[in-house]
Order: structure tokens, then C-alpha cells, then sequence
């Protein structure tokens, strides 16, 4: 069987989830391209967003993957060689430029084989491809961006709260468990389960509030 | 009520939404209270965000590490024995099937648990494809399901053996068979390659070398399943599974071409290994090198000369393993039955194929191809060429005989056009050499008469667009434009026509936004001369319509798709085909704007129209049933619906082109698709092996006709 994964981080992977790490950092971080740790703290940010993003508009999850691959890579190089530019537009609209054009060009070479053909006037035909529209392309990234950042910042709370707390607001807030069911499942009393959910979400709200602008 | 309620009430007056099982005097109280209106207003707020978390905590990091670190957990059917080691894949264990009772390795997958059943089925599926790979020298996988804690698990075939460079070095093997074993592993990738099957990571760890020599290649494809997308896989698992493999990962891989990988790539691989197996070294030290220092010397630095670290490879070997590891894939064995013949013949000695690449076979099809037909344009367009001149001397016949001229380049351009391909049977015709042999003298001969140099310039233009040779057809067709501008006026139809199939070539070759500009100018013309329902200013709409497509501007493209339809649907005495055009295009974009119902009826109007238009044998009206099919796929996930059509498309195809045709395996790979969406692994698999078969045979034929 394959060998044991390499140890050749020194921070603990979990550091790489925490909220307090802003893309700024990261940004100066990748400037070295033998820093590791910012390298793996970055794939490690920005790879699931691009890959449910990819997914969403209709990729298989391999091609996701590999279109995911792409991004970051390009997004890399394109970074280490000056042409990313902080003061002209946000980290989220150039990441979005690129993982449009790499899921663009991938859908439509998949689409081709799939097919759907429009006409020209003299019955020639072209390529036309089943993604969505820009407008929608774009929207469907925001989405998927707020996403990524609540899903770190409840990590991020998740670490500091209690595991019964965290599970209470997850089985009340999120499942829909009611509160009594909640209270007996985790052996404690409906009103800490309220408590619970109130806890996590100011908790969650105020981590999003210190990220939103620089994530 | 006096004073505020807790936190808790206002959580149980929230829950229990507005009215039940909360008191009147309470109701009341929050009512007129602000600052319990303010507690309730941002709790509300808060909805937003749960609904979200909702979404995230699904796929949020459950952790499963606790079974990462002890036990697989239960699994169905199977006694777990031992973890036997982890791969990249996720853990391994050794493990006994209860029925059929047999040791197997069970393996969980990295990515589970599945958030939702579709992505498990999904999986279950690609690990049937996989199972029915059955070689001696493949681990076969057995079965797939879900350990207790919704896992995603597989199990195969348990190898008790070494990694394939280690066994020949701890055996002492020599070069020949060291070669033998490695010809094995190229036969067991050969199989799986003919079935559809590329493995995406081979290296030596994952090729290991039973105690009797018997090759077995593992995780065959899993390297696309292997999906972590969701998964609390850490940061060091994640960089440590991409160095195992970067030493014999190719440069398309490396820089993350997803859709550049194919066999070729595991050509590139096994040629890696070879490298190792012959040199006992690799080719690329990667060690320290940060991952994108690593995609960098795989992709540009040229591997070492194996006969400089062992002169006895001189020669034949190292030109074999050269050519298995070159950056570009084009350049390397077309195929892994390619590289294993020539080790087989270097093993025999006799000498081996392995050569410089040379020229593209594209070319090469094109001008090995015949015939009678290319010959008759040829003496058709020297026809035109020797009328015309003969028409400026006899200048009392000039307008007769231009008149004919150009009803005889008229005539050659249907002609050409009846060679495109999709429009004669077999496509048997080329007409590259004679177009570039007419290129070159219409200019010296035609001098004298602009009117017909342009026109044949955008007959020759035209027949470089049905080529696919859009540049050319560009120069052409501007020259043409020239020509006829400054012999007829801007404003002329024939000057509308060439601008128009201008913008054509010029759409063709990406440049959007000048072929807007000549598209809209053919417009201008016929809309002035023709007034704006005429039908071509219908064409002239739906063609730009097709550049807003292509440039994603599907909402700019809806009105001038009405447009044209209005026009078209005004007269019902022309053509047909152009309204089912402009149809298909106007249900394209509802359906991109999502409006399923009316993209729906438009697409079946499409088709019907079409039908009507050029009857139901007709190679283009397949591409209208396999748009309307596809779609409703899409739309309605009604595979049952899709099948027939896309099997009427298929019969289309078969007749006119014959078997053998990319576009019948097309056909094919579309109808594999819906069985697949259908369940039906059987029939998706059969129609696979039939697409590639047929692949395989075109690429062979092309290959002949290259030598």
C-alpha cells in the first residue's frame, strides 16, 4: 500500500482554519514560494469553496477537482509574478475571474461531446454550453463565498465552545430538533440549549463581522 | 406584565412562532417593549445566517478522525482485521469477506461522509465501472458501500506484495527481466486503457510485486474518485499525498489540465517508472523543492539522458524511455500497447519504431484523401478562372460571360460546400490542395476583373471555412470584401453576403468583436435595401444572436432571437431549416436563462420544424434531437424520455456516415450518459466499450494513412 503521508509542516493543520488568518497575510505570505505553511493555509481556504463552486455549475466532482487544481495554481503564479494588484479590486472578484474561466473552458470542452449545438443562419452549428450565465455564474460565487467564510468562522467557534454547546446548536438551530428533544439527547436543560444557539450565533456573527473584508 | 421576559421566553416566544403556547399578556409585551422588539428583530435577522449554517454544517468537518485513528468502524459483510496502512486514498485494513468468505483490503475514502445520497451514488457507481476490471495483474475490487459512520468504503483484492522498483532491486533482477515484468504492468494498463479506464497515479507503491512475480496494479482510476472536497483531511495528508505522487505525475497533470489527461499520461508515468527501473534513480530530484518549484522542473526541465548514468542504455532504451517521458504529450507514445511493442521488439532485437514525431496527421488526412470530386473542382475552378479571362478580351460579351463566371463560382461554392464533411457521405473528399492551389492565382490572373476575383476569393474563402482553415478564409474573404466594395459599392448585397460570411470566419476563430461589427454591417445593408422583415435580415439577427451566446450575453441575445423568429415565422413559403434555426437558438437561451417550460416547447419546435424542414434521416437533424434530448435530460432528469431520441440520432448517423464516426461515438457516449442517469450500468458500459472501440479503430486508420 502507499506509504504514510510526509510530516513537513511544522503548525498544526488546525491553525490553517482559523479565522484570524486574513487573506492579506496569506497574500504576503505566498510572495515566498517556499513558505509552506502559507501555501498549504491557502489551499486549504480556497479549494473547497471552488470545488462546491465548480460542482454547482455542473461538474463532476473529479472535474471539479481538477478545475479547482487549475485555479489555485494559476491563481498562484499569476500572484507570484506581480499581475494581482490589491489596490485595483478584491481577492474574491480575481479568484472568481479565474475559476470562471477555467470552469468555462473545461465545461466547454465537455459540453462539446455533450453536444447541444446552436445554428447558424446557413444551418452551419457551434458549441453551446449548458453552464449558467454570467449574472448567475457570479451570483452562485457569492453565495458560495459567504459559505466558505461562515463555515470557518463556526469552526472557528466550534474550537472555543463547548463540544455539548456546539452539538446543541447544530441539532436545534440546524436540524430542527426541538428544543426538548435536544435537552434530553444531550443530557442538559432546554433553556441552556437556547442559550446554546444564542451563544454560538453571536459568537459566529461577530467572527463574520472581523472577516468579511478580508478573507 | 412587568418588566422584560429572559432570554429564554423570547427563544421559546420565537420558536413557537407567534401565536401558540405563548401568553396573551406576553404577546403584548413584545409588541409595544422595544428593546424586546430589538431582541426579537435581530434574532429573526439571525434566521438568515442559520439558514446558511444549515447548508455549511452539513458539510462542515465532521470530524471523523476518530475511526482515522483506531477503527474502520462496522462494516456490513466484512470482519475487520487490522489497519494495514494509509494511504492517500484514506485508511486500509485487512479485513475478511463473510460471502464469498475471502481476505480482502478494505479502504475508506477519504472524502465521506457523503453529504447527501446522490454523491454516494455517484461514487458507487465509478467503483462498479471500476470492478469490472478483471485482469490477473489488476487487484480487482469486490464490492463498495458505506461503513457505519457513512463512509464511503471499497473492498479489493488483498496483494501481499512489494512495490514493483523495490522487488527488482531486493530479487537483483536483471535488465531483461526487469523488463518482462515491467511489459506485464504495461499489459494490465492496456486492458484497463481499452475499457475506458485511465489509472491517473501510477508509481511503484502502488504497482506491487507478488512473491511469484506477478505484477498487480492497484487503485486503477481512483485517483479521480478520490474526491476530499468536503473532508476534514488536514493540510500534511493533502501535501503529502500530492508528493508520493509527483515524482510520476506528468506535466498535465502537474499544471492541473484536467481535460488533457488521458492515456498518454499514464504513458508518461510508466515511462517514469521505467526510467527508475533501469537507472535505479528518478529522473527528477523533487526533494525540498516547494510544490510549485516541483510543478516547475516536472514541467520544463528536461530529464537527465539515461545513457549518461548508464552507457549500456544507450541506443534503443533510453530513446524508448525518452520518448515515454516527453513534456508534450503529443510527442510521446500515442499510446501504452505502443511503448510496450517497442520494448517487446527491443527485448527481440529487432529495431524499434520510436521516431521524431512528425507532422500532424490532420494535414496528412486531408491531403491523402482522393478524388474524382476534388478533381472536378479543380477543372471547375480553372473553368471559372479561363472564363474570366476570356471574358476581358471578348469585352462585347463581358457582361454575358462575367454573368456566367459568376454562376459557375456560384455553382463551386455549393460544391464546395457539399464537401464539408457532415454534408457528403463518409467525407471521403478534400479540398485543401486545390484551394491553395487556386489561392495563389487568382489575384495573377484575375486582375483585370475585380468583380469575379472577389468573388472568387469568397468562394475560396468559404472553402477554407467548411475546411475549419478559418484564417485563411479570413484573408480570402477580406480580400473579397475589398474587391467587391470597390467594384460594387458599399451598399450592395453581394458586399452584404462576403461581410456577412466574413464575420462567420471571424466568429469562428474567437474574434467576437469584429465579427459583430461585420455581421452588423451585412445587416445594415439588407435592412436598407430589403427593408427589416426581409429573411435575411432574419439571418443576419439570428447570427448575432449566436455571438451574444458565445460571449455569455444570453440576455442580449433573447430579443434578437424573437426578432428573427418574428421574421422567419412571417414567411412560411422559405425555407424551414432557418426557422428551426432560430428556434433551437432561442430555446438554447431560455433554458440558459432558465425558463425550462418555454425552452422546452421551443427545443420541441425545433425539432418538429427541422423534421419537416429536411426529413428525419438527415445528419443535422440529429444534432436538433440530441440538443432536445440532452436538454430534457437536464431539465426534466427524464432519461427514460431522452434514450429514444438520442437512439434515433445514433440511427441517423449510422446511416449516413457509416460505423465508424466520431460523431456516432458521440451519439453513443450521449446515450451511455442517460443510462447512466437511468441506473442501467449494463447498457452504459456497453455503449462505452462501442464508442471507444470505435475511437480506437478511427485513431488506427488515421494512423496508417500518417505513415
Amino acid at each position: 500500500m502507499s506509504k504514510s503521508p510526509e510530516k513537513a509542516l511544522p503548525g498544526s493543520p488546525d491553525d490553517s482554519a482559523q479565522v484570524s488568518v486574513t487573506s492579506s497575510f496569506l497574500l504576503d505570505g505566498l510572495k515566498d514560494p517556499s513558505n509552506r505553511v502559507i501555501w498549504g493555509q491557502y489551499v486549504n481556504r480556497y479549494r473547497p469553496l471552488i470545488v462546491t463552486y465548480a460542482q454547482r455549475l455542473g461538474l463532476t466532482a473529479a472535474d471539479a477537482e481538477d478545475a479547482t487544481q487549475q485555479v489555485l495554481a494559476e491563481f498562484c503564479r499569476a500572484y507570484q509574478a506581480g499581475k494581482y494588484d490589491r489596490e485595483r479590486g478584491r481577492l474574491r472578484e480575481w479568484l472568481f475571474g479565474i475559476a470562471r474561466n477555467q470552469i468555462l473552458n473545461l465545461r466547454r470542452r465537455r459540453a462539446t461531446r455533450a453536444e447541444v449545438q446552436m445554428a447558424d443562419s446557413n444551418g452551419g452549428t457551434g458549441f453551446f454550453d449548458r453552464a449558467a450565465d454570467d449574472e448567475s455564474m457570479s451570483a452562485v460565487w457569492d453565495d458560495e463565498w459567504q459559505n466558505a467564510i461562515l463555515r470557518d468562522c463556526l469552526v472557528a467557534v466550534r474550537r472555543e465552545v463547548e463540544p455539548r454547546t456546539f452539538e446543541a446548536f447544530e441539532l436545534f438551530a440546524c436540524q430542527g430538533l426541538s428544543a426538548s428533544q435536544v435537552a434530553e439527547r444531550l443530557q442538559m436543560t432546554e433553556n441552556a440549549v437556547f442559550g446554546a444557539k444564542r451563544r454560538v450565533l453571536r459568537r459566529a456573527r461577530e467572527l463574520l463581522a472581523n472577516v468579511q473584508n478580508d478573507w | 406584565m412587568v418588566g422584560c421576559p429572559g432570554d429564554e421566553e423570547l427563544e421559546r416566544f420565537l420558536a413557537a412562532s407567534d401565536d401558540a403556547g405563548s401568553s396573551p399578556d406576553l404577546h403584548q409585551h413584545v409588541a409595544t417593549c422595544p428593546n424586546c422588539k430589538s431582541w426579537l428583530a435581530e434574532a429573526r435577522a439571525d434566521e438568515a445566517i442559520i439558514d446558511r449554517c444549515r447548508h455549511v454544517i452539513a458539510i462542515l468537518d465532521h470530524p471523523p478522525h476518530a475511526a482515522d485513528d483506531g477503527a474502520v468502524g462496522e462494516v456490513t459483510g466484512f470482519r475487520i482485521i487490522r489497519p494495514i496502512g494509509a494511504g492517500g486514498m484514506g485508511r486500509v485494513f485487512e479485513a475478511e469477506q463473510l460471502e464469498p468468505r475471502r481476505p480482502v483490503a478494505i479502504k475508506r475514502v477519504r472524502e465521506g461522509p457523503f453529504a447527501d445520497g446522490s454523491r454516494l451514488k455517484l461514487f458507487q457507481r465509478e467503483i462498479e465501472a471500476l470492478a469490472r476490471l478483471k485482469h490477473a495483474s489488476i487487484a480487482a475490487i469486490y464490492a463498495s458501500g458505506t461503513t457505519a459512520d457513512l463512509s464511503p468504503f471499497f473492498a479489493m483484492e488483498l496483494v501481499n506484495g512489494v512495490p514493483l522498483t523495490e522487488f527488482a532491486k531486493t530479487r537483483a533482477l536483471r535488465r531483461p527481466a526487469r523488463l518482462e515484468l515491467f511489459l506485464r504492468v504495461c499489459d494490465a494498463v492496456t486492458y484497463a486503457h481499452q475499457r475506458g479506464v485511465i489509472h491517473r497515479d501510477l508509481k511503484p507503491t502502488n504497482i506491487l510485486v507478488e512473491s511469484d512475480g506477478t505484477p498487480k496494479v492497484l487503485d486503477f482510476g481512483l485517483a479521480r474518485i478520490e474526491d476530499p472536497e468536503f473532508s476534514a483531511q488536514t493540510l500534511d495528508t493533502d501535501v503529502g499525498r500530492i508528493r508520493g505522487t509527483l515524482a510520476f505525475m506528468s506535466p498535465e497533470q502537474a499544471r492541473g489540465i484536467a481535460d488533457q489527461i488521458d492515456t498518454r499520461t499514464d504513458v508518461y508515468s510508466l515511462g517514469i517508472i521505467l526510467f527508475e527501473l533501469l537507472t535505479d534513480r528518478l529522473p527528477f530530484d523533487l526533494k525540498g523543492l516547494t510544490l510549485p518549484e516541483a510543478v516547475r522542473v516536472i514541467c520544463d526541465q528536461p530529464p537527465p539522458r539515461p545513457g549518461e548514468l548508464d552507457r549500456t542504455l544507450r541506443g534503443d532504451l533510453e530513446t524508448i524511455i525518452l520518448k515515454a517521458v516527453e513534456k508534450d504529450a503529443s510527442r510521446r507514445y500515442d499510446s501504452v500497447a505502443a511503448l510496450r511493442d517497442d520494448i517487446a521488439l527491443y527485448l527481440t532485437h529487432r529495431p524499434v519504431l520510436a521516431r521524431p514525431p512528425t507532422i500532424g496527421y490532420q494535414l496528412r488526412k486531408l491531403v491523402a484523401r482522393h478524388t474524382l470530386a476534388a478533381a472536378l473542382a479543380a477543372a471547375l475552378i480553372l473553368l471559372i478562372v479561363a472564363s474570366a479571362v476570356f471574358a476581358s478580351v471578348q469585352a462585347a460579351h463581358l457582361r454575358r460571360e462575367r454573368n456566367k463566371a459568376l454562376a459557375i463560382a456560384k455553382y463551386t461554392q455549393q460544391m464546395l460546400e457539399w464537401f464539408e464533411p457532415s454534408k457528403a457521405k463518409r467525407g471521403e473528399v478534400t479540398l485543401r490542395e486545390v484551394l491553395d492551389q487556386a489561392s495563389g492565382r487568382v489575384d495573377s490572373e484575375l486582375g483585370q476583373q475585380p468583380e469575379v476575383a472577389g468573388s472568387l476569393h469568397a468562394t475560396l474563402g468559404n472553402g477554407y471555412v467548411t475546411l475549419g482553415a478559418y484564417e485563411l478564409a479570413e484573408t480570402h474573404l477580406r480580400r473579397a470584401l475589398e474587391l467587391q466594395r470597390a467594384a460594387l459599392g458599399d451598399e450592395n448585397l453581394t458586399v452584404a453576403d462576403t461581410s456577412h460570411d466574413l464575420a462567420r470566419s471571424l466568429k469562428n476563430q474567437g474574434k467576437y468583436a469584429d465579427a459583430g461589427a461585420y455581421y452588423n454591417a451585412a445587416k445594415v445593408i439588407r435592412e436598407n435595401l430589403l427593408g427589416p422583415r426581409d429573411l435575411t435580415v432574419g439571418a443576419s439577427l439570428n447570427d448575432i444572436a449566436t455571438l451574444r451566446i458565445l460571449e455569455m450575453r444570453f440576455a442580449d441575445a433573447e430579443p434578437l432571437l424573437r426578432q428573427a423568429l418574428d421574421i422567419h415565422r412571417a414567411h412560411p413559403e422559405a425555407d424551414p431549416a432557418d426557422l428551426a434555426a432560430a428556434l433551437t437558438n432561442l430555446g438554447l437561451v431560455m433554458f440558459r436563462r432558465g425558463k425550462y417550460t418555454e425552452a422546452d416547447a421551443l427545443l420541441r419546435e425545433a425539432l418538429d420544424t427541422r423534421i419537416r424542414a429536411r426529413g428525419n434521416a438527415d445528419p443535422e437533424t440529429a444534432i436538433f434531437l440530441s440538443n432536445w434530448a440532452t436538454l430534457t435530460l437536464h431539465m426534466r432528469n427524464d432519461p427514460r424520455a431522452a434514450e429514444p431520441l438520442l437512439r434515433q440520432a445514433l440511427a441517423i448517423r449510422r446511416k449516413f456516415y457509416g460505423d465508424d464516426h466520431p460523431s456516432v461515438a458521440d451519439s453513443l457516449e450521449n446515450i451511455a450518459d442517460t443510462l447512466k442517469a437511468s441506473g442501467d450500468s449494463a447498457a452504459e458500459q456497453q455503449c462505452r466499450d462501442e464508442a471507444l472501440a470505435i475511437r480506437s479503430r478511427l485513431r488506427d486508420t488515421s494512423q496508417r494513412n500518417s505513415q
